[in-house]
């Protein structure tokens, strides 16, 4: 093929490269694992500690 | 685009640019026995295929000392202004659109340019193309002959080239051809 004789030289550095890109899947792969939604934090309240009975204390023994 | 400077070989205008040049082009065409594994290959020194989504580099058979393309030689990968200028191709299969970047030499007729890669693609049947040139070429199947060599034809010349001893192995649907190729080098079809 005689493409005629040379004209001018031209320097093209493009910004992005006219090649395209490996071919992407348009759906994933495999899918999405299923997430439950987070449960609501209701975590119960600590119980206040019951007041603790006063130990009867035995009475001492008369004597010896 | 600025002119910058002066080529110290030919006193030709060395200009500067940021987009590639958009230039027509054909292609020879290779594949399995199956339409599989189709390689786009120069209509002349099929030696080196343009490899699907990597940029084409041109490189110098003739002088291993000098950068591709050289201004006194004939290297690079070449494109034309017009796709007329191709219908003098040695045995087109495809016809396109390329775009050329990196280092380019604009000629009267066309470019060589340093790194290209195809941006539209269309089968074309190489004796309509010789005939009647961009009015008419669409292939209806494509002749797989020996070493790989995809073919495409119309009916009509199928036909001829039958009675001229050129039989194809193999006959596959173009259109399914013409979309794997497009597939393969993930490019948009030639709109004519």
């Amino acid at each position: 093929m005689d493409i005629g004789r040379p004209q001018r030289i031209i320097e093209i550095e493009p910004v992005s490269l006219p090649v395209p890109g490996p071919a992407e899947p348009s759906f994933p792969a495999t899918p999405d694992p299923f997430i439950e939604p987070a449960a609501p934090d209701v975590r119960p309240e600590p119980a206040e500690p019951a007041p603790s009975e006063p130990t009867p204390v035995e009475p001492a023994a008369p004597g010896g | 685009m600025s002119s910058s400077g002066v080529s110290l070989a030919r006193g030709l205008a060395v200009e500067r640019a940021v987009e590639p040049l958009i230039a027509w082009r054909a292609w020879a065409l290779t594949g399995r026995r199956d339409g599989t594994g189709l390689l786009l290959r120069p209509v002349a020194g099929r030696s080196r295929p343009w490899k699907p989504l990597e940029a084409s580099e041109a490189a110098c058979k003739a002088a291993r000392f000098h950068v591709a393309p050289n201004i006194d030689c004939t290297c690079g990968l070449h494109g034309a202004h017009s796709p007329e200028i191709l219908r003098k191709a040695k045995t087109p299969a495809v016809l396109g659109r390329v775009a050329l970047w990196g280092r380019v030499i604009e000629h009267e007729h066309g470019y060589r340019a340093q790194f290209a890669y195809p941006q539209r693609l269309r089968l074309v049947c190489q004796f309509c193309f010789w005939h009647w040139g961009m009015v008419s070429f669409s292939p209806e199947v494509v002749g797989w002959f020996p070493h790989g060599e995809l073919v495409p034809l119309c009916s009509a010349h199928l036909e001829l080239a039958a009675r001229y001893g050129m039989t194809p192995r193999r006959s596959l649907p173009a259109d399914e051809i013409d979309q794997r190729l497009r597939d393969t080098y993930a490019v948009d079809p030639l709109a004519i």
